[in-house]
């Protein structure tokens, strides 16, 4: 055995032989090496090397240029021997050519790619702003966390709030050494402007700090310091939305300096805020002011450890887990509380993700968003598969016209570039459509779905343009790869052979293999659009015990003249409720009014709760839902909300504060506190009062949301309510609530006309953000559904008509020898439900598995409902027995003697 | 001799090496040609690019050897020049001679 030869370095080797021409590869790897022998003999192998090296980058120029002009020497036709990049506008011409000799079907790609791209570049525009880019002009929000406390209370459960005092703040910013900043903040409905110029506005309080915190820089002026946020008592100044400046102030510079009047208060402007600004929230917000000149619950609100209205966001040092972040903060937090309740005490604190609620969960919309954006992408595959079909079918159509020009010594790699070419050029188009859809269908998100975020930036933004153009490069090459490996794998000989008209078994896999998944597909989102749809009507369905959709809440801010003693303060009151009994009186014998009524208290909107003991029990019993919660409520109350009333009566209109106490209970309140026994005349002592005897039972009603336990509920008569206030009124119109909102606010304008403030909004308003998310789920599952659908069927029947069309001669034949007609088109019928059969089958296999993961956005119903999915089974079967049957039916009608003149 | 068949100093010191190598030319001994006796380094890239230039010129022909008789031996692609080449190559060198015929080439101190 002789010794391994001594190796040149494989780099400089590898690099000599691709940059080699093809034809000189061989002689010139062999010349480096035996000059290379040469100098091992000669100067030792590691001087050889470092030659090789050498001689290898001398050579690089000359060995591209001799590559490049070498193309297009020896025998090859001029068609097939300019490589992978040559006569490339030759080819584009080419492509444009076949494109624009059928435009049906050029619009049809596009439209279909455009549909699919531009759902899934939607989707990725409301995914980007909920998840992944966080609010406008916040800096690194991936370090930024919102503080959760978690408490463990026996009474109301576990749970986990946002929502801390003052203190927590400063023991968190002071103590906390895991966090390089903190600040706080918190968004409340308030009042710009006086009288009826009042204007409701999102009025956001901050600390000083929050700014700096956020990375955040004023567009004019500058954001409040530390010396103007001072506790308790901060100087009222105020930073403007951008937005709300241009609106409110023609976006005029001196705006700075002016006076506003906040909730009552003269603030001084003295910056403005960048524009689409809206703090660590997605939330509009119109002005922000100091927290320390905001309202506050309590008058010792810097140190109290009782009252909770602020959130706190942290920004991490780098490099900590979030169990040492979580940890340092709960330390932080527990030596600091100096409050009395235990449950408090050992409260855990964390730091979460600032795009959640303030229950510390995602967001219920980020949740379907996540969904939405994967039903897109399927939207996209079906897409792409279906025209990946199409551009078979063409490429197969042009078989002989392509085995003719390898036979003629076409490159094979060049053939593939043509048809690459192709798919690139078809789905660029598809991208610009794309780009349209994008823009509609993010503006129909924003508008209908997803109102409540502020999104500030156009829906195309450049992030989406650019998801857009990657996706429709991908699609490009995607949907010509069948078409190329066919190609590639083409068997010239027999293809002459066949001739025109011969089919091959292994396109016609590919393509029923492509259909077979664009009906799954289908399928699973169909399933899930039926699912939503079903969670949304049973969202809808559900009886709230009131009617919402009924009824318009009037609110009206009456002057006041801020009594200072206890006799001042109740004529106060006395004066407000002359006041709200007259507007009632004016605005009932409105002809378009059925009911109204005032209210202290209603469904929501306010809720209290006051110390209620029974004769003859302890203590309570307690419900699922907490309570019991009190409204004091006026006659008609509950033919104006639409509640039932069960037993006994409701209110008369000469029931008031100086009336006998009476009160009227909500069923779960009957049932627990008098099991089996009637509760009307039993007694009930309300906030230290004697017996109020309770004269009716009505049926439950929500207090705030559309999911909530059953509580214990109980009204009194409008003006005996004592230690609670804040009254409505409560309007039913005879006919649609919403067309009356104008005309009721005009006349409780007209009727109120010395009110500092007056609103009218439908009780529907409060409760739509609540089924928000299934709507948002029903019509975009739905959209997509239908997209999909409709795609899966368009491909269906090209796939079958085309697959016909190949058998033509075939049946042709069969037909001459006798066959019957109606047992070709049956024949048809059956090959295209049988794959439709089997895309389905493979459908609901994949939505069973997903349903698990999808069951938390239904709403009482299973992810698994079989009647979603017998429906389901049952249209995708007749729209493919549909998409079947003319092509069935030409197959039946087709003529042989044409057929075998033919061939 | 038409303008498109010049050819350059490099291709001029190529087709020198193959007339002086005769039957022996290819890419190895014609840079050991070139770089002894011109004294300037010749890469192999460069020489196997001026050889296919000048064939397409037609100033010489390629011939592959059969393999050499040893195992694994290869196979080389000699060149051989033309007449045409032959005549390129006196062109050149008379044209270069008449241009510097009487100069004084000594650089003045």
């Amino acid at each position: 055995m002789s010794e391994p030869r001594p190796a040149p370095p494989r780099l400089a080797e590898f690099l000599v032989r691709i940059l080699s021409a093809p034809d000189d590869r061989a002689f010139i790897i062999d010349d480096f090496r035996e000059a290379f022998d040469e100098r091992v003999a000669h100067i030792g192998l590691g001087a050889a090397r470092s030659w090789y090296w050498g001689e290898t980058v001398q050579s690089l120029g000359a060995l591209m240029t001799n590559r490049w002009q070498t193309r297009g020497r020896g025998g090859q036709p001029r068609w097939g021997s300019v490589g992978l990049f040559g006569d490339f506008f030759g080819d584009v011409k080419y492509v444009l050519r076949s494109a624009g000799r059928s435009p049906a079907l050029a619009i049809a790609i596009a439209l279909t790619l455009g549909l699919g791209i531009g759902a899934a570049a939607t989707m990725y525009g409301v995914v980007d702003r909920l998840l992944l880019r966080g609010p406008e002009h916040v800096v690194d929000a991936g370090s930024l966390r919102r503080v959760y406390a978690r408490v463990r209370s026996k009474a109301s459960g576990d749970f986990t709030t946002s929502f801390l005092g003052y203190a927590s703040y400063t023991a968190l910013r002071d103590h906390a050494r895991s966090v390089s900043g903190a600040g706080a903040y918190n968004v409340m409905q308030g009042r710009i402007g006086r009288g009826v110029d009042g204007v409701t506005a999102q009025i956001g309080s901050a600390t000083a700090d929050f700014f700096e915190l956020l990375g955040v820089r004023p567009a004019l002026g500058h954001f409040f310091t530390a010396a103007e946020d001072s506790p308790p008592d901060g100087q009222r100044v105020a930073v403007l939305d951008y937005g709300y400046w241009q609106r409110e102030f023609g976006a005029d510079r001196s705006t700075i300096g002016r006076t506003l009047i906040v909730n009552d208060q003269a603030f001084t402007v003295i910056g403005i805020a960048p524009p689409n600004f809206t703090g660590a929230e997605l939330r509009r917000v119109d002005l922000w002011i100091p927290m320390s000149a905001g309202s506050h619950p309590t008058t010792d609100w810097p140190t109290t450890w009782r009252a909770q209205w602020l959130n706190i966001v942290v920004r991490l040092k780098p490099g900590l887990t979030q169990q040492q972040v979580d940890d340092d903060l709960t330390a932080a937090f527990r030596a600091s509380y100096g409050g009395t309740e235990q449950e408090w005490k050992v409260a855990s604190i964390s730091g979460r993700s600032i795009a959640y609620t303030s229950a510390g969960k995602e967001r219920p919309e980020a949740a379907i968003a996540r969904w939405l954006t994967a039903v897109a992408l399927i939207v996209l595959v079906i897409a792409a598969a279906n025209v990946a079909n199409l551009l078979l079918a063409r490429a197969w159509r042009r078989h002989y016209e392509i085995s003719v020009r390898l036979a003629l010594g076409v490159s094979r790699l060049r053939l593939a570039r043509l048809l690459a070419l192709e798919g690139i050029a078809y789905a660029t188009l598809g991208g610009v459509v794309s780009i349209a859809v994008a823009y509609a269908g993010g503006e129909t998100m924003h508008r209908l779905f997803l109102s409540n975020i502020a999104w500030g930036t156009s829906p195309v933004s450049g992030r989406v343009l650019f998801v857009a153009v990657v996706l429709t490069a991908l699609v490009g090459v995607v949907v010509s790869l069948a078409p190329i490996l066919q190609t590639l794998g083409m068997d010239v000989a027999s293809s002459l052979r066949r001739g025109s008209n011969g089919a091959t078994t292994r396109t016609s896999r590919a393509r029923h293999g492509l259909l077979m998944i664009q009906t799954a597909f289908s399928t699973t989102l169909l399933i899930g659009a039926g699912l939503f749809v079903r969670s949304l009507a049973n969202v809808r369905a559900v009886d709230l015990g009131v009617e919402p959709d009924r009824v318009l809440v009037a609110a009206v801010d009456w002057p006041t003249m801020a009594p200072t003693t206890r006799a001042g303060r109740a004529l106060q009151r006395v004066r407000d409720a002359a006041a709200w009994r007259e507007l009632r009186e004016r605005i009932v014998h409105d002809p378009g009014v059925a009911h109204a009524t005032l209210a202290v208290g209603s469904p929501f909107g306010n809720g209290f709760g006051v110390d209620v003991k029974v004769p003859g029990r302890d203590t309570l019993p307690a419900a699922p839902g907490g309570g019991p919660y009190i409204s004091a409520v006026g006659v008609d109350y509950f033919s104006t909300t639409g509640t039932q009333l069960v037993r006994g009566r409701a209110f008369t209109a000469s029931e008031g504060p100086e009336s006998p106490r009476v009160a009227v209970v909500n069923e779960t309140m009957a049932s627990l506190l008098w099991p089996g026994e009637n509760p009307l005349g039993k007694c009930i002592m309300i906030d230290g009062d004697d017996c109020s005897a309770v004269v009716g039972v009505v049926r439950d009603a929500r207090r705030y949301s559309i999911q909530e336990p059953a509580s214990m509920q109980y009204y009194i008569p409008f003006g005996q309510e004592k230690s609670f206030g804040g009254t409505v009124l409560l309007v039913r119109p005879t006919g649609d609530a919403r067309a009356f909102q104008a005309t009721l606010r005009r006349d409780v304008a007209a009727a109120a006309r010395n009110a500092n403030y007056i609103s009218v909004t439908s009780m529907q308003d409060r409760v739509d953000p609540q089924i928000r998310p299934w709507r948002l789920g029903a019509a975009m599952f739905g959209l997509f559904g239908a997209v999909a659908l409709g795609i899966a069927a368009v491909g269906l029947y090209s796939g079958i008509a085309f697959v016909t069309a190949q058998r033509t001669h075939e049946f042709g034949v069969r037909l001459a020898v006798g066959s019957d007609a109606t047992r070709l088109m049956r024949e048809v019928l059956y090959g295209g439900l049988r794959t439709a059969a089997f895309g389905l089958l493979l459908g609901i296999l994949v939505s069973l598995a997903a349903g698990r993961r999808i069951a938390p956005l239904l709403f009482d119903v299973s992810a698994h409902d079989p009647g979603v999915f017998v429906v389901v089974a049952a249209t995708l079967l007749v729209v493919s027995g549909l998409a079947s049957l003319i092509p069935a039916w030409r197959a039946s009608r087709t003529d042989p003697l044409i057929v075998l003149r033919s061939s | 001799m038409a303008k498109g068949d010049f050819i350059g100093e490099f291709e001029v010191f190529v087709l020198a090496a193959l007339r002086r190598l005769e039957d022996d030319a290819y890419a190895v001994t014609i840079k050991r040609d070139i770089e002894q006796r011109a004294r300037r380094p010749a890469s192999l890239g460069a020489i196997h690019a001026a050889l296919n230039r000048l064939a397409d010129k037609g100033f010489l022909v390629f011939r592959i050897s059969d393999p050499l008789p040893v195992r694994g031996g290869r196979s080389r692609k000699y060149s051989r020049i033309t007449p045409a080449g032959v005549r390129a190559l006196r062109q050149s060198t008379t044209s270069l001679a008449r241009m510097i015929e009487g100069l004084e080439l000594r650089v003045p101190r």
